[in-house]
Order: C-alpha cells, then sequence, then structure tokens
C-alpha cells in the first residue's frame, strides 16, 4: 500500500516535473475577412491533455505522439475563439497539422518539451470591417490541472498590431483594428515558472529578447549557452539544502510561430533551464540578486510537491524560501 | 514709362503684396478635426535634418523632438511624413503630427516658416493671447494646414497639440512621403517649435490610481482613464462592470477622466467599458488592488553647481537669494496644515559660510529662527564631493563648517545631502558617523531615457535607488543610515517632469505602483524636489498644490520635509527592518578628475601638507594653534574635490572667457591651499631655524608621522654649507652624495615618531659610500635590481634580490610602465618609443637613470628611475611633456606584475579594499580611486605602489571607458575578473562637460614600488603616507638640541596616528589613531616632552569624554581619538 502510494506521489511530481504549466503560441494574421491563426503547441501538452502514460523506460512512441497531436487540434479548435462586436463567438477550423519536428520512433519523457507541433486554423469574419475582437484560451476547462497561458501577436493585412500579450482562462484579450494597445510594462510580457521536484528543479522564463541581451550582456544576435548559464548561475543561484545547484540548459526557443534567424528584439524567448539534483532536500532557497534598470523586479510561480506559491523577486525580496511540509508517507528525509 | 502704366505697376504690386498678405493669414478654426481624408497618415516619421532631442518625458521609446528656434541656435529641421500609398484614392492626402510651439515670452513674437516639398506655405508666429489657438490657413493651391491645441502649458502657456496638414492629392507623388521643412525668421532666446515623433495614434491607457479619495460618500479608488481622440469633440459613456458611471465629453487629443470605485481589501479584477459615439465600444481589465498607506516626502532644495551653469560668485549669489525666497515662503505658509507647509533644505553647508558672510542682521534672525523651527534644514557637506579623490582626513573637514554652526548657534545637524554624484568611498561613513551625522540622503543624476537611469551612474540606481540601509563602517563601530532616490535629483527638471502643479500627480502615483509592484516594504518613500535646472529656485506654488492634494487624497499623503526630519521619521518607523551593508561604493565620475592632473595631485598632496603643518603646530606651538586659517585651508581643499570642475561648455568651448574664468575658481581653490599649507608650515617651524645668514653647521630632520623612519633627505642647494661632509651626533660620517641638482643627499635613519635627529655639517668632501651601481641600462643596489630594455626603452626586470622575485610579467606585452596614448576608449592605441637612456645621477648612495622617449600627445615621455642605498624601494617619476590636444585623448602606464594568483588590494580612507571582496554591489569595476596606494600580493609575495600623484587605477584592461563602447547599452562591468596587470589612468578630456578638455606642459608622476613578503597593510599604509608627508630639513643652531617627541605608540605598529594636531581652543592635543589592520590591536602611549594633565576619549568633534586611563584596544579599522589637555 505504502509503495503504491509512494509510487502515486512519484508519477504526480514526476507529471509535474515535465511541464508545471501549458505554454502555447499563436500568430493571428487578418486579411480582409479572412483570419489564419498559427499555433505553436509544445509536446508536452499531449501528455497532460490526453493523460497519455510512457512505456517502462519512459519514453513515448512518435507514432502515438503524432495520433495523438491530431487528436489535440480539436481540443484547440474548441477552446481557442474570438467573440465579436456582435458578441457572436466566431471558431477556428483545424486546417492543417504539422508534426514535422516528431521525428524517430520515440522520444523520452525529459525531451518532449524540445518538440512542438504546429496548428493552423482559419476563420472568416463576417464583417471586414471590424473594429475590436475579443480573443478567448480556456485549455483549462479541459481539466487538464495545471495553469495554461497563450502568447498571442496578432497582425492586420502585415502590420502588426499586438505581440505576445497573454491570453489565459479568465483573460481575454481585445484587439482593436486602429488603436494600439495600451503600454504594457515589460515585466507583464515575463512569465516565469520554477517547479521544485524531487529529480531537481526546473525553471522557465519567457521574456523579450532584448531584455534577454540586456540581463545576460550578449551584444550580438543570436543566443549564447555559455553566456546565459553563467547569468543564472551567478545571479540567480538555487541551493538544495546546503549545495548549489549548476544549471544545464534543456531549451531555448524563440516564440514567433515562424521561427526567423535573428529574433525580433520585443519578441518572446522561450528559456528551460534545469537543475539537477539526486535528492531534493527539505529546504530549497532560491535566490535572485541581479541589479538591472530594466529588469528590476519580476513575478514568479512556484509549483512544489505540496502547494502552489507566488513569488515578486524584487531587490526587496529577492530569496524565496521553500520549507517542505510534513507527509504521513514518510518521504521527508 | 508713362506715368499710367507706373501707376498700373504699382497698383498691381500692392494689390499682389496685400494678395499675399491676406492668403497668409491664418483664421481661427471652424472644424474641430480638419482631417479631409478618411484616414491620415503620419506627419512625422523620418528625421531628415535638424536638432534632435530624445530626453522629454512624453516621448514613447525610440522617437525623438525636432526642435526649432531659440534664437537661431536651432534654425532649421525638415522631417518626412509616411509614403501616400499607392492605392490612394481620397481627394485630399491628409498628415498628422504632434507639435508644440511657445507662447512668445516677449514683446517682439517670433515667427517660424513652413515649407512643403521646399514650397514656402507659410509663416506662424509664437502663440500670443490675442490670437487662436485652434487655426487654419488654406493656400491658393489649396493646401490647407491647422493646428489644433490639445494641451496647453501651465507653466508659460506655450501650445501643444495637433498639426493637420491636407493637401490636394494632385499636388503629391503616390508611394512617397512628404518633406516638411521648418525654418526660423527669427524668434527670442526663449521661444521654440518642436515637432515630436510620436504616433499620432488613439491611445487608451487605464490606471487603477494606487490613492484614497476623500469624497461625500466615504473614501474611494479612483480609475484613471488617458484616452486619446482623433476626431471632432464627441461623447464617451464609462461604466464598470456593467454599471454605468460617467458621460464625458471628448475633445480631440488626450482625455483624461476618472471614475471612483469603492477601496478594495483584495485584488479585484472589473470590466471597464468605454462607448464613444460613433465608434467600438471599448472593453479594458482594471486590476484593483488596494490602496497602500504611503506618504511621500518630498524634499525641496536647489542642486548647487558651485559653476557650471554660472560663474561661482554668481552661483553664490543665486544661492543666497534661493534661501531669503525659501524663508519667506516658509513664513507665509506657517499656517498651513503641517505637510504642506514649505520647507527648505539647503543641499551643501558652503551656501551657507557666504550667507551668513554677507546677510544683514534681519535676515539673519529669520534664518536662524528658519533652522530652529524645522522650516530650513541644514544637511552637512560642505559640497557635493568627489569622496574618491578625497583622504581620511579630508572627509572630516567635509563637515567642518555644519559643525561650527552646531557650536555656535545650538543647530542640531544629523543629515547630509549628496547630490548628482554617483558612487561614494567607503571611509565617507566614518567621515560623517565620527562628525555627529546619523543620515545620508542621495540624489544621483537621473536621465531616465539611458540605460541605467541616468548619465555615467553605473550601477548605482539600480542596486539601491529606493533600497535604504545602514551603511557600517569598515571597523562595524559606525554606521549611517543611507537613503537613495531612485529618481535622482532632478526628476521634477523643467526637461524631465516640471513642477508638480504642472504634471501634477499621475508620475508619482505611477512611481508608487511601481514600488508597489516591487514589493517596497515601507510606507515612507523619498522624492528629492527640485525645479527648473540646476541652481534652481524654490517652486511658490508647491504648498498650495501639497494642501489642495492632502484635502483632497487620503492615501497616498505628500509631505513637504528636510533630509532630517524624513530619516528620523523613517528610522523611527523601521528602524529594525533595514537591512545592513558594508563594503565601498566605488564612485563612477572620479575619472573626470584626470583632466586636470596637475592640480588633481597638487589637492590630494596638499591635503597630508595640511595634516603635516597641524602636527608641526601640535609638536612647537599648539596654544598658538591658528585654527582659522587651516579652517580656511581645509574648505579651498574640500572645494576642489567638490564635483563642479568647471562649465557646462567646458569641452564644446573650452576657450570661451566662461569656461575660462570658472577654471580660474576652481584652480584657485587648490592654489590657495597649497600657498596656505607652506604659510602654515613655515609659521610652524621658523621659529626653530637660526636667524643668521651664517652657513649652515647644524641641520635638523623632523618627522610628523607617528613611526620612525629612514628615508634620503635632501639639503637645498641654495644653503650655504660650510662643506659637503655630514656626521651625527656622535660624530659619525654619514654618506653623503652631491647631486646634480645641487642638493646634498644623504640617508637619515631613524628619525623617531613625532621627532627630531640632528646633524651637523662640516667642511669636507661628500662622501658617497654606498651599495648602488648603475650602467647604461641597469640600475641595482644590495636589494633590488632594476633593468631596461633599450630599444624599447621599457623596464624589462624588477628584482627583489632577498626574495630572488621578478615582479614584472616578462610575458605580458603591455610592457611595464609604458607610456599609453589613445583616443576614446583605445582608439589609436599607442605606446612611446624611441627611447634614450641617460644616466643622470651617478652615485653609490643615490643613483638615477633616465629614459627620454617620444609618445603621441605629448613632445616627450621621460622615465626616471632611482635607487638609494640601504633602501627597498624603487622611485620612478614620469614626466609627460603633454601637448595641448581638444579631441579625445587618454594617457596612461601599464605595470604588469608577476604575482602568481596575486589579489589586488586598493587603498582607501579608513581602509584597504579588495575589488569585489569588499565593494557594495553595485560599485564601479571599470575604475577605482586609490587614496596612496595599489598593492598585488599573494600569500608569500607582492608589491606595494605607492601612488601620491595618480589617483585613477584599472585592473587588468583599460576599462575606464569600455562602457563607451555601446552607448544605447553603456554595458559597464558587473563582475570582476582579476588580474595582475594595472594601469595608472593619468590623463583623459572624454566627458562633454564639466571637466577640461585639455591639458599641457610637463606634468609629473611619482610611483614609489616597494616589493615585500607577505601583504601587510598598515605597512603598505606607512609607505604611502610617507609620499605625501615628506621628512622636513631644517637648520638649527648647533648648540641647541631637536625639540623631544611629544610621545610614542608603544604596541602594535599597525595602528597608526593619522592626525596629531592642537584642539581648536589651543588646551589640548587632539590625536587620531587608526587600527590599519584586520586584527584587533592594542597600544599604549608612552609620553615625552609634555604628560598631559589628563587623557579623554574623543572625536573630531573634539568634546571631552571618558578618562583613558590605561592602553587602548582597537578593533579592526577602528579610528579612535583622544584628547590630551595640555598642562
Amino acid at each position: 500500500m505504502r509503495q503504491w502510494l509512494i509510487g502515486a506521489l512519484m508519477l504526480v511530481s514526476f507529471a509535474g516535473w515535465c511541464h508545471p504549466v501549458s505554454l502555447t503560441w499563436v500568430n493571428v494574421r487578418i486579411n480582409g475577412d479572412q483570419i489564419t491563426a498559427s499555433f505553436k503547441v509544445l509536446a508536452e501538452d499531449l501528455i497532460y491533455f490526453h493523460h497519455l502514460e510512457h512505456d517502462g523506460a519512459y519514453n513515448y512512441a512518435v507514432d502515438t505522439l503524432k495520433s495523438l497531436a491530431q487528436k489535440h487540434s480539436e481540443i484547440i479548435e474548441y477552446y481557442f475563439f474570438m467573440i465579436d462586436e456582435q458578441g457572436e463567438r466566431i471558431a477556428f477550423s483545424l486546417a492543417s497539422v504539422n508534426t514535422h519536428e516528431l521525428t524517430g520512433s520515440e522520444i523520452g519523457v525529459m525531451d518532449l518539451m524540445k518538440y512542438s507541433i504546429q496548428y493552423k486554423l482559419t476563420a472568416t469574419l463576417k464583417d471586414v470591417n471590424w473594429e475590436k475582437l475579443i480573443f478567448h484560451q480556456k485549455f483549462d476547462d479541459h481539466k487538464i490541472g495545471i495553469p495554461s497561458v497563450t502568447f498571442l501577436s496578432a497582425y492586420s493585412n502585415g502590420d502588426k498590431l499586438v505581440a505576445d500579450v497573454e491570453l489565459s482562462p479568465g483573460q481575454p484579450f481585445t484587439l482593436y483594428s486602429s488603436n494600439n494597445q495600451p503600454e504594457v510594462n515589460p515585466s507583464r510580457l515575463t512569465s516565469s515558472y520554477f517547479s521544485i521536484t524531487p529529480f531537481g528543479i526546473r525553471h522557465e522564463l519567457t521574456l523579450p529578447y532584448q531584455e534577454y541581451q540586456v540581463l545576460t550582456g550578449q551584444a550580438k544576435q543570436g543566443f549564447d549557452e555559455h553566456q546565459t548559464l553563467d547569468y543564472f548561475n551567478h545571479y540567480n543561484p538555487i541551493v538544495n539544502g546546503h549545495t548549489k545547484l549548476i544549471p544545464q540548459l534543456r531549451g531555448f526557443r524563440s516564440l514567433q510561430a515562424e521561427i526567423d534567424e535573428q529574433p525580433d528584439p520585443k519578441s518572446l524567448i522561450y528559456l528551460d533551464l534545469y537543475y539537477p539534483s539526486e535528492d531534493i532536500t527539505d529546504q530549497v532557497i532560491i535566490t535572485w540578486s541581479d541589479y538591472n534598470w530594466q529588469w528590476r523586479w519580476f513575478e514568479s510561480t512556484i509549483l512544489t510537491i505540496d502547494s502552489t506559491y507566488q513569488h515578486t523577486f524584487s531587490r526587496y525580496q529577492p530569496v524565496f524560501f521553500w520549507e517542505r511540509k510534513d507527509f504521513s508517507l514518510g518521504a521527508k528525509k | 514709362m508713362s506715368v499710367s502704366l507706373s501707376r498700373f505697376l504699382l497698383f498691381a504690386v500692392c494689390l499682389l503684396q496685400s494678395i499675399i498678405v491676406f492668403a497668409q493669414q491664418v483664421e481661427e478654426l471652424s472644424n474641430p478635426w480638419p482631417v479631409k481624408a478618411d484616414s491620415f497618415y503620419q506627419g512625422f516619421v523620418n528625421t531628415v535634418e535638424g536638432t534632435e532631442l530624445d530626453f522629454f518625458p512624453f516621448l514613447k521609446e525610440e522617437n525623438i523632438v525636432l526642435y526649432l528656434g531659440e534664437n537661431r541656435k536651432y534654425g532649421k529641421i525638415v522631417f518626412e511624413t509616411a509614403s501616400v500609398t499607392e492605392d490612394h484614392s481620397s481627394p485630399y492626402a491628409s498628415f498628422v503630427w504632434s507639435c508644440g510651439y511657445a507662447r512668445t515670452a516677449e514683446e517682439h513674437k517670433s515667427t517660424f516658416d513652413i515649407y512643403i516639398e521646399d514650397e514656402k506655405l507659410l509663416s506662424f508666429n509664437t502663440y500670443q493671447p490675442d490670437a487662436p489657438q485652434d487655426w487654419s490657413y488654406t493656400s491658393p493651391s489649396g493646401i490647407e494646414l491647422s493646428f489644433v491645441t490639445t494641451f496647453v502649458g501651465k507653466a508659460h502657456g506655450d501650445l501643444f497639440g495637433y498639426m493637420i496638414l491636407n493637401i490636394p492629392v494632385g499636388q503629391v507623388t503616390k508611394g512617397k512621403p512628404v518633406n516638411i521643412a521648418l525654418e526660423e525668421v527669427k524668434s527670442n532666446d526663449r521661444d521654440y517649435y518642436m515637432a515630436i515623433q510620436n504616433p499620432v495614434e488613439e491611445n487608451l491607457e487605464v490606471l487603477a490610481e494606487p490613492t484614497i479619495l476623500k469624497t461625500e460618500t466615504g473614501p474611494k479608488q479612483s480609475i484613471m482613464i488617458d484616452l486619446t481622440h482623433l476626431g471632432a469633440p464627441t461623447e464617451a459613456n464609462f461604466s464598470i462592470d456593467g454599471k454605468a458611471m460617467l458621460t464625458e465629453s471628448l475633445k480631440p487629443g488626450g482625455n483624461q477622466i476618472y471614475l471612483l470605485v469603492d477601496p478594495v481589501e483584495q485584488v479585484k479584477t472589473v470590466t471597464l467599458d468605454i462607448a464613444v459615439a460613433g465608434k467600438a465600444t471599448l472593453s479594458e481589465q482594471v486590476r484593483l488592488k488596494p490602496v497602500r498607506q504611503f506618504e511621500v516626502y518630498f524634499l525641496p532644495h536647489s542642486h548647487v553647481d558651485i559653476g557650471f551653469t554660472h560663474k561661482q560668485s554668481e552661483v553664490a549669489e543665486l544661492q543666497w537669494k534661493n534661501l531669503d525666497l525659501a524663508i519667506d515662503l516658509a513664513e507665509k505658509t506657517a499656517d498651513y496644515p503641517e505637510r504642506s507647509r514649505y520647507k527648505w533644505n539647503a543641499e551643501i553647508s558652503w551656501v551657507l559660510d557666504g550667507y551668513l558672510k554677507q546677510v544683514g542682521p534681519e535676515r539673519k534672525e529669520k534664518f536662524i529662527d528658519a533652522v530652529e523651527n524645522g522650516t530650513i534644514g541644514i544637511d552637512a557637506l560642505y559640497g557635493s564631493v568627489l569622496t574618491g579623490i578625497q583622504t581620511e582626513e579630508e572627509m572630516f573637514n567635509n563637515t567642518l563648517f555644519a559643525n561650527q554652526l552646531a557650536n555656535e548657534y545650538g543647530f542640531d545637524i544629523q543629515s547630509a545631502m549628496i547630490t548628482d554624484v554617483p558612487g561614494y568611498t567607503w571611509g565617507i561613513v566614518p567621515g560623517l558617523a565620527q562628525t555627529g551625522i546619523n543620515y545620508l540622503s542621495v540624489g544621483p543624476n537621473h536621465m531616465p531615457q539611458l540605460a541605467h537611469g541616468g548619465y555615467q551612474v553605473g550601477h548605482t540606481l539600480e542596486a539601491w535607488g529606493d533600497v535604504p540601509f545602514y551603511w557600517k563602517s569598515p571597523s562595524g563601530k559606525e554606521k549611517i543610515l543611507f537613503w537613495m532616490s531612485s529618481h535622482g535629483y532632478s526628476w521634477f527638471h523643467s526637461w524631465l517632469m516640471g513642477n508638480i502643479s504642472n504634471a501634477g500627480g499621475t508620475p508619482v502615483l505611477n512611481f508608487l505602483n511601481e514600488l508597489d509592484d516591487q514589493k517596497y516594504p515601507y510606507d515612507i518613500v523619498q522624492l528629492r524636489y527640485n525645479i527648473g535646472n540646476d541652481n534652481g529656485p524654490p517652486d511658490p506654488d508647491m504648498p498650495d498644490f501639497f494642501k489642495a492634494w492632502n484635502e483632497k487624497y487620503e492615501w497616498p499623503k505628500f509631505r513637504i520635509a528636510t533630509t532630517m526630519e524624513m530619516m528620523k521619521d523613517f528610522e523611527a518607523k523601521y528602524e529594525d527592518q533595514i537591512p545592513e551593508a558594508t563594503g565601498d561604493f566605488t564612485p563612477y565620475w572620479e575619472d573626470g578628475v584626470a583632466s586636470s592632473a596637475t592640480e588633481t595631485a597638487l589637492n590630494k598632496n596638499t591635503a597630508d601638507r595640511l595634516v603635516q603643518a597641524e602636527t608641526l603646530w601640535a609638536m612647537t606651538n599648539p596654544k598658538s594653534f591658528p585654527k582659522d586659517q587651516f579652517d580656511e585651508a581645509w574648505k579651498n581643499i574640500v572645494l576642489f574635490s567638490e564635483h563642479t570642475w568647471g562649465a557646462n561648455i567646458s569641452k564644446s568651448d573650452p576657450e570661451s572667457e566662461f569656461t575660462k574664468s570658472l577654471w580660474r575658481v576652481k584652480q584657485g581653490f587648490t592654489l590657495d591651499a597649497r600657498q596656505s599649507a607652506d604659510e602654515l608650515t613655515r609659521q610652524a617651524i621658523d621659529h626653530l631655524a637660526p636667524t643668521t645668514d651664517e652657513p649652515v653647521e647644524a641641520i635638523q630632520v623632523i618627522n610628523t608621522l607617528s613611526w620612525d623612519r629612514s628615508e634620503l633627505v635632501r639639503l637645498p642647494a641654495e644653503w650655504s654649507l660650510p662643506g659637503y661632509r655630514i656626521t651625527d651626533k656622535n660624530g659619525k660620517n654619514r654618506p653623503t652624495q652631491f647631486l646634480n641638482s645641487g642638493e646634498l643627499a644623504f640617508v637619515a635613519t631613524d628619525v623617531p615618531a613625532f621627532g627630531a635627529v640632528k646633524y651637523f655639517v662640516k667642511k669636507g668632501k661628500a662622501k658617497p659610500q654606498g651599495s648602488v651601481n648603475i650602467s647604461a641600462n641597469t640600475i641595482d643596489n644590495s636589494v633590488l635590481a632594476v633593468t631596461i630594455d633599450e630599444s624599447s626603452g621599457n623596464i624589462t626586470t624588477l628584482l627583489d634580490k632577498r626574495q630572488d622575485h621578478q615582479f614584472i610579467d616578462a610575458e605580458d606585452s603591455t610592457g611595464f610602465n609604458t607610456y599609453w596614448y589613445s583616443g576614446l576608449v583605445k582608439e589609436n592605441l599607442s605606446q612611446h618609443h624611441s627611447p634614450e637612456l641617460t644616466i643622470t645621477e651617478e652615485g653609490s648612495l643615490v643613483s638615477t637613470l633616465s629614459i627620454k622617449s617620444q609618445g603621441e600627445g605629448a613632445n616627450s615621455y621621460t622615465q626616471e628611475i632611482t635607487l638609494v642605498h640601504g633602501l627597498d624601494q624603487v622611485y620612478l617619476t614620469n614626466m609627460v611633456d603633454k601637448l595641448k590636444i581638444i579631441e579625445n585623448e587618454n594617457v596612461r602606464f601599464s605595470f604588469p606584475l608577476r604575482v602568481p594568483n596575486g589579489k589586488v588590494s586598493v587603498d582607501i580612507p579608513w581602509s584597504v579594499m579588495s575589488p569585489a571582496e569588499n565593494q557594495l554591489k553595485g560599485a564601479n569595476l571599470n575604475f577605482f580611486s586609490a587614496q596612496r596606494f595599489m598593492d598585488v600580493s599573494n600569500q608569500e609575495v607582492g608589491i606595494t605602489i605607492a601612488t601620491p600623484d595618480a589617483p585613477i587605477w584599472e585592473i587588468g584592461d583599460m576599462y575606464g571607458q569600455q562602457w563607451m563602447t555601446d552607448m544605447k547599452t553603456r554595458p559597464w562591468i558587473k563582475t570582476y575578473t582579476p588580474s595582475q596587470r594595472l594601469y595608472s589612468w593619468v590623463m583623459n578630456n572624454a566627458w562633454f562637460v564639466n571637466y577640461k578638455a585639455h591639458q599641457e606642459g610637463e606634468i609629473t608622476f611619482r610611483y614609489v614600488l616597494e616589493p615585500h613578503n607577505a601583504f601587510n597593510k598598515a605597512e603598505a599604509k606607512k609607505l604611502g603616507m610617507e609620499q605625501t608627508t615628506p621628512l622636513l630639513v631644517l637648520p638649527i643652531d648647533k648648540s641647541l638640541n631637536v625639540p623631544e617627541s611629544p610621545f610614542r605608540i608603544n604596541g602594535s605598529e599597525e595602528i597608526l596616528v593619522s592626525s596629531f594636531k592642537p584642539s581648536a581652543d589651543g588646551e589640548a592635543w587632539m590625536i587620531r589613531l587608526f587600527n590599519s589592520s584586520d586584527q584587533s590591536n592594542s597600544i599604549a602611549i608612552e609620553w615625552g616632552s609634555i604628560t598631559p594633565a589628563e587623557v579623554l576619549l574623543s572625536s573630531p568633534l573634539e568634546e571631552r569624554g571618558e578618562v583613558v586611563e590605561t592602553g587602548l584596544n582597537m578593533v579592526p579599522w577602528e579610528i579612535l581619538t583622544i584628547r590630551a589637555e595640555l598642562p
């Protein structure tokens, strides 16, 4: 009984480890009365949304993933929609599913997030002279148990209207045809998620490319893994018990639906950092010790085995301290 | 020509002129939104020509203003619209851009011409009150230009709004933009036109204000809506969560509307709908948060630049006038509610020094009353100083005048302000704390549009802005409350927010929201408040604005305060929560002092000469101590260290009379200080010298430091000597050497602390006995050996024979003591060349090898390397015969040291600092300010470089201007990279204002290199002090004995005396002890010539404290002052 409970606990924590939040990105292009939405979904989402189980070697068959990807289009179609000025719901229809990144015969559970699936959806507007459209995303109505955020960029007749605004259940976004959207504080474009699991600590961070350059001191275009890791190792140390963990880079993505060679300064990039540890002790300390005029604070969600926390990292509270609560299962050391 | 024809022609000309005049008349605008096309194009997209300004707060990112006017200062601007599209179908092409122009300040209006595609369209004038604010003009060809006012500036009545240009489609080229130019015809010094590049677009900004309003229906929270409407006036209905709240009329341009809702106790999101007639409804999610109970303390002051914008004397008069205005305003508002009663902070006490000397008795009484009742706050620093170039004792004299005021009038002065300057040496903590100052308000330079938030501020603002902390001294025995405002000092200057009554409270509310987002843990907020520009006046509208604000708002509260009041309130509420920090806040502006290397060296050395003069008075005649003269000399030293080096046009117009006159005064501070130091020294010791003209038969060598010393001394060439043989008191010959300069040199040994040794000058020849050997390119003594490479002129070997250690990294290609010349950063880097080696002094007691080379930027570069028998130091004297160059330049000397894994230490006042290890976060890593030495050591071996003349150093590479390689990101170093290569950055001129544009002539830089085994910080301190406090040689009557030492320090050799002087009243000796070590140490004082009646603990304020019975124990880096009452 006890072994089963421990296994269940590990499975939950492991599932949480894989991807603590569903992050998706959509580029919406409006030309006349035609709308195209290009969705990018990380392969990990397939696990959450469809409860797919890995095999004994913690792998997933690519064929299965591809099949699930097709099925997943129904979720995108159903839970991503618009409301027009008349209050009518405009649904999208699937135009294509692109799974070209899912190659080989199987993919390990730790590698899932490196792969994405592209969905192309279309819709038709009733009024070509539309003034506003309200975008909704309700993925958590599917009861996946983790938060979900979509980053929306929109173009009208080739002109960029908005870039990387957050869309989430309960937080729709109103797009206007002629107005610019209000300026957002750059920190609102940032999302940060730490997840503390028995296997280590994961940090998923999205931020504008320009700020990534400023933070890491990277002068040239592109991405420098060494400089990135150096930065987080120095300014965002994570201590497990008495041991400082060393970050590894699991993923870096430029979050434009069409991946350009040179990221736009304001486009979002996504970093996935991993701090492996053989055993997570009772205490974890995450510190943010940087001081940067253009990035003075940011909010982060910290998901742990026992709870979810919100912490604003700033000069006034640079440290997040987590202490494991008692478990009757005796998993605590 | 017939009469009728000539008359006809005359009539035709007049008619034509009247047509032109009539056609050029603008009319009041009848159409409130005169855009003729279905949609308009952006009127200002690209700049073609003109002065661009980027600092206005209303500018969106990457946008600029093109500026025209001010009496031909900015004569013309040209810009392009967006391109007319190929499929444009409307009969008109309409272009809209934002702009503003002055309300004419003087009798004669200013005039600007506007050109469309190089054709003059119209001449229009600056605004005068009898003219229409909204106007229109139509040309004969049908081009229509209109101006729609959206905002009238409160300060001067200037107009801001939209210029709308309608061009018949036949007169534009599809696919191309339209070129628009404006030229000044004539204008006054204040009048302007500015074209603003911000895109003209409808915009909605919603701010859930962090305010609680007092209303008739109870407290309410406010939602501020800023809606930009482009169109004719119309109505808009505002609702929250479907409930109608307000109907408001919208005008073209910005509209601010406030909706009041009940205060929330938890975060709540509501939906705001705005239904604009004729347009789609706007919807916005608004996040309401509980309102924090902030109280914002505004500290009104004027930022005092002693120079820069005005001559120093003019600044003084401006500031005295400001003081009078402030006192009067405070009197006028004495009956206002407490928070809105006017108060003024004097910022620096230099202002008060001059004020009190010239003010009449009646105004003086008012001033005293105002200080006593707290409406005038006195801040203790004499100037906003560059602490990085100050010495330990100079630090105590920063607050000298303030302490005099406290003593004379009984004022309670506990606070200081430092303004503009970013970064402060650690020694300022004991420098303030030990003189009774507990609080330091900091307002650095602030330019929010720049990376890091200010000009050359490094990481200052982002590390410590709005993060108050207790800054502990190196010993930990003192601390001050340090509070930096992240908006610096200039947020309300006219080129930023402007007066608060014009800007309104919204910028402050946005700032409070930002603080709340960051989880600022306090409810008290600091803002510096000064208006106009540097040296600006008090704001007469401030009290009324604050009164009205506090009547309207329950929270936040706005309070006018003094520095001390704010600090005390903050400390009373949050003392236990305030974090502590230790370390050097290595400053960022001190590089500019290398623009006047000679004067900088002079001032640093004079500070120590003044300390020496004080000691001489203590040793010889304490009861007649001329305190006033010393005080004036110290003030001059502090005034030279004050951050205003010269004029705002010092680099752009270095030859102007304004620039020159400001520099004359600035230079005069240090020249006067040196003159005073010399004179005071002479006065102290004159009576010791014989008064006859007989040859000098006996001399005394006087040591004014607290340890025994052995050094080379020189008898001046002008002395008449009976011979060149010197004997000690026992008749034993001392090795002597007659130098090429005509001086007679010998090594005085074991000259006692605060004492003297007597020698006799006898007939006979000089007897140069010693161990110094010299050849064409080598020089050595029994301890050290130096070799110079004859082809490069670089020192290639510096060998310590005792340790058999070579201290020069031969593999480093930069070369040792190499002269490096470059432009900005490291542009066109070159080194000295074509060396000529000469033996300029040859003798077994002392020898000098001279290397004269050529180098860019100079007529010549000469290195003199001297060794002395029995001394383990290498004396380097570098002389640069500098050319006058105004283009950006840098001069450095490189020192690549071979000390494996060696750690660099930097001498700073009251401590020794290791980079990164002993620095506060945000401190400068690009360059360092050394007080008297640099050192590189590992556990076994090291070398100290005393640097009496050149304070600015770089470690590893020429990093000093590296931040200029990208003026957008300004990449200041954030992580220290250890290195054993040092650069002495001796000259530069890259500052575009304030510092000098050029320096020329023979400029000398001295270095003394002393190899050692394990690093001892106290020994290094001693080496440094010895270079600026030389042994003094005086004739003495051969029958007299030298004065006995007044006291000796027994016990630890690491406890030094940094100051030994008479008390102000002449009744006591003040002895300042400094434990210059990482260990605790103990001493006992052995009294000599005089036994004090009583020995008391004291401080730089010279008070009488507890009796000191026995020895003294001191913790690491502790500073202790004792007062020895003279019998």
